[in-house]
């Protein structure tokens, strides 16, 4: 019996052969990664969807906010919270209060520290916390004078902490109804860093929840020791890279 | 006389089985032909909808970037904001009222009482240094402040320190305690 030559199957199965070659090198080398490039994409697409998302979200809370109003409450809250350690006005803004308050004021101590002038620092090398700066005072008042003064900065912008009320021997005064009192006591301002940056763009904005909207209408009609001279801030902000140098 | 193709048996056998085989072959090189061809035309056109949805999204993400950054100065005001109304409240929990003890000093002005020393020490502690000329006024002083110290919701009131001087008077330190 005579066997099928290879050249005769060579020449039935060529064409076919080099269609399936054809078809394994390009699916291979084009079809597999195309596949893979494809599902590349997809997962792409998903988190581009949640960029998107978060996106959208930023922008319609950004656009909810006026511009106007904003910079009054950062200015505002900043007055409140000061983000340097500013010593002279906080000395300026307690003989305001003092004489709001009819409250005469004497003598004064004050250990400035490490003064800043480019931003609030939380705490010292040693730990200590240094984002307070405190005013010693010795005055003297009568007993309503006094009262009105710590009613005052109860609720003051700046924020103020009356501490270490000391008062000396508590006299009638010609008017029998009150006193005349002499002491001292101590003022402590607060003083805050301010963020560095704002993040990466898609970091989600903060919310002000309804307590804190409520605490800013409170604080709008806080007690204000501001000087005639002091104008709020309003400097141009010069976009994401320098965000808060107001 | 017979002029058609002499073909042995085997011959006719060998041919037929090359033929089926081709056949089936064929049939699966078509096969394989055919589902390379849809896979293809299916990947191509993944990739070509895919990718157009990845350009318009990127498209979209950075005309929202950029629609963010010309909000920049309102989105460092906002985070100002933030950043100062928590700190604003940590620092109102924390803050000290010394109004009550201002309101209390105001209560505890008693006849033939003198006070020398008035300390508020936090919120928690106020020291008064003080004398009453005699026993009477001082007894009359203590159910006084008993009833004070009640009504206004301290816990004690502790004499730290206690004397009689010359010529009758009292002298005393006295802490009121929350």
């Amino acid at each position: 019996m005579s066997k099928i030559s290879l050249k005769d199957i060579f020449e039935a199965f060529f064409i076919p052969l080099l269609i399936l070659i054809f078809c394994g090198a390009v699916s291979y080398f084009v079809l597999v990664p195309k596949i893979g490039e494809v599902f590349d994409f997809r997962k792409e697409i998903t988190a581009q969807k949640e960029k998107i998302t978060k996106l959208s979200e930023k922008l319609t809370t950004l656009d909810s906010y006026s511009e106007t109003e904003l910079l009054e409450l950062s200015n505002l809250l900043l007055e409140a919270i000061p983000n340097e350690k500013n010593f002279y006005l906080l000395l300026a803004q307690s003989k305001e209060a003092f004489k709001q308050s009819s409250v005469a004021f004497g003598k004064f101590s004050l250990s400035p520290g490490l003064v800043s002038s480019a931003s609030a620092v939380q705490t010292t090398k040693d730990g200590k916390d240094d984002s307070i700066v405190s005013l010693g005072v010795a005055f003297s008042s009568s007993f309503e004078a006094l009262l009105d003064l710590v009613q005052k900065t109860e609720k003051s912008i700046p924020f103020l902490q009356l501490a270490n009320l000391r008062l000396g021997t508590i006299t009638p005064a010609s008017s029998s109804a009150t006193f005349d009192l002499a002491g001292d006591l101590s003022i402590e301002n607060y003083f805050r860093p301010l963020p560095k940056t704002l993040g990466t763009i898609e970091t989600p904005l903060p919310k002000l929840s309804e307590a804190d909207k409520k605490l800013l209408g409170e604080i709008k009609n806080w007690q204000r020791f501001q000087l005639e001279e002091e104008t709020a801030s309003s400097e141009e902000i010069s976009g994401r890279e320098n965000p808060f140098s107001f | 006389m017979d002029k058609g193709i002499n073909l042995t048996k085997e011959t006719q056998v060998k041919s037929a089985t090359l033929l089926q085989a081709k056949k089936n072959f064929n049939s699966f090189v078509y096969f394989i032909l055919g589902l390379f061809v849809f896979v293809a035309v299916l990947t191509t056109a993944a990739f070509l909808f895919y990718r157009s949805v990845f350009q318009r999204n990127e498209a979209m993400i950075t005309s929202l970037e950029t629609q963010i950054k010309d909000q920049a100065k309102k989105e460092s005001y906002l985070v100002t904001v933030a950043n100062r109304l928590n700190i604003a409240n940590d620092i109102l929990k924390q803050k000290k009222s010394y109004l009550k003890n201002m309101l209390l000093l105001q209560k505890l002005f008693f006849p033939g009482l003198a006070i020398s020393n008035f300390e508020i020490n936090g919120v928690d502690a106020i020291k008064i240094t003080g004398d009453v000329p005699n026993s009477r006024v001082l007894a009359d002083f203590n159910d006084f402040l008993t009833k004070v110290v009640r009504d206004e919701g301290y816990k004690e009131a502790v004499y730290s320190s206690f004397s009689l001087a010359e010529g009758g008077k009292y002298n005393f330190v006295l802490e009121i305690n929350k």
